[in-house]
């Protein structure tokens, strides 16, 4: 007998799978979209003219997006696999190559191919990590590298819960709500055996990196508080909180976009990053590289404690 | 091809019908307005001022009562809004950020 699905939720998603995806909270209601993923080993869509729309590297796998004609994508992870979204994103067929690692697949997954899935639904998303604490949740956007999930983890291990770790999904109805990805983390190997135990428990090292599920995840969409804008500096011994100049256009360039997706997509990224410069504080955290983590956390959570609560 | 002065010449800007492109939009901020082109992804800040007269565009029903309007909340004189007004209006049109079309 085939188990039944169970409907998670993840980026704005509730996500339908058999098993249940890992590390993701039971949906908050039953108004976001909902994703059915399947599984198999047939390329179901050989054969359709598809245009590559991104091309990467993840887990040091070439990744490659393709998009058909009619919207739906093909997500090549390397030799592991396909996953196709359909064109409508109400479904994921993730189609494993044999021998394919069952850990990289299933971190693929939560890591790309379903944030991916929530930009098809029209959700706006950031390239950030997130906290959520007592006054809200907290944004720390950044490049790839750029030490927020370092930030976010010590945050955690501080007592606030992991909303996400690399990918923040937002909304702008009545409120602006932060929204739940996977309660996982990627942590480099080398980061301190105690705050790894701390975080949570470890799902796979692939790569040099502990991939885990964090015990203390964000179980519902929350209020956004304040975004911080993490920037490393070769040099440095403090962590130095600014004003942002321009803080539209600087917001902008850390949100998360795949080519191909309809102008309508653009227009609601503008107006909810609009809405964040004039909601929530937007400040510049500066730091030097070789900086801890909790020297930044400590400037983080100065500047909280010092700004006004969000209306 | 600039603006004649108010009223009068065929070539009257102040006869014209502002509305904001396809594929356009505007947020105002106390600092500046900032105008996005969705299809080109080109950004474009303008001051309090132009902000003011992006949000008043597709109210009125002309650049001459655009003129009107902006003379009575600045104080300022009709003359000296409508040269300013016009250049400004081109400037939005030379960058795809406006449209100008005659009135019935």
């Amino acid at each position: 007998m085939r188990t039944p699905p169970t409907v998670r939720q993840a980026f704005g998603l509730r996500v339908a799978a058999a098993p249940a995806i890992p590390a993701a909270p039971a949906p908050a209601g039953s108004r976001r979209p909902l994703v059915r993923i399947g599984s198999g080993t047939a390329d179901a869509r050989a054969g359709e003219p598809e245009e590559t729309v991104w091309t990467t590297v993840i887990d040091q796998q070439p990744v490659e997006v393709r998009r058909a004609p009619d919207g739906a994508l093909a997500i090549v992870f390397g030799r592991q696999g396909t996953f196709h979204v359909s064109a409508d994103a109400s479904s994921i067929h993730a189609a494993a190559r044999a021998g394919a690692d069952p850990a990289r697949w299933q971190r693929f997954l939560l890591d790309t191919v379903l944030w991916c899935t929530a930009l098809q639904h029209g959700q706006v998303a950031l390239h950030a990590a997130a906290v959520a604490g007592p006054g809200g949740a907290v944004g720390i956007a950044a490049g790839t590298g750029g030490g927020k999930t370092s930030l976010a983890a010590e945050l955690v291990r501080r007592g606030a819960a992991l909303l996400a770790d690399d990918i923040l999904v937002l909304t702008s109805e009545r409120v602006l709500l932060a929204h739940p990805a996977p309660h996982v983390m990627n942590l480099d190997v080398r980061a301190p055996a105690a705050l790894r135990r701390a975080l949570g428990r470890p799902l796979a090292t692939l790569d040099g990196e502990c991939w885990l599920e964090v015990a203390r995840g964000a179980t519902a969409p929350t209020p956004l508080r304040a975004v911080f804008l993490l920037e490393r500096t070769p040099g440095g011994s403090a962590a130095a909180i600014r004003t942002v100049d321009r803080p539209l256009i600087e917001l902008t360039t850390h949100a998360v976009t795949l080519p191909g997706l309809p102008i309508a997509h653009a227009r609601r990224r503008f107006e909810i990053v609009a809405d964040i410069v004039a909601t929530v504080p937007i400040w510049r955290l500066t730091a030097g590289a070789a900086l801890p983590p909790a020297r930044l956390a400590d400037a983080l959570e100065d500047a909280l404690a010092q700004a006004a609560p969000v209306a | 091809m600039h603006a004649s002065e108010p009223g009068t010449g065929a070539d009257d800007i102040y006869s014209m019908r502002a509305s904001l492109a396809p594929n356009v939009v505007f947020r105002e901020f106390p600092s500046e307005t900032v105008v996005l082109n969705l299809a080109t992804g080109t950004y474009h800040g303008v001051n309090p001022v132009g902000g003011r007269i992006l949000a008043l565009l597709e109210e009125l029903p002309s650049i001459r009562a655009l003129v009107a309007q902006l003379a009575a909340e600045f104080d300022r004189p009709s003359e000296v809004i409508a040269r300013d007004l016009a250049e400004f209006c081109h400037a939005l049109s030379d960058r795809g950020l406006i449209e100008l079309c005659a009135t019935d």
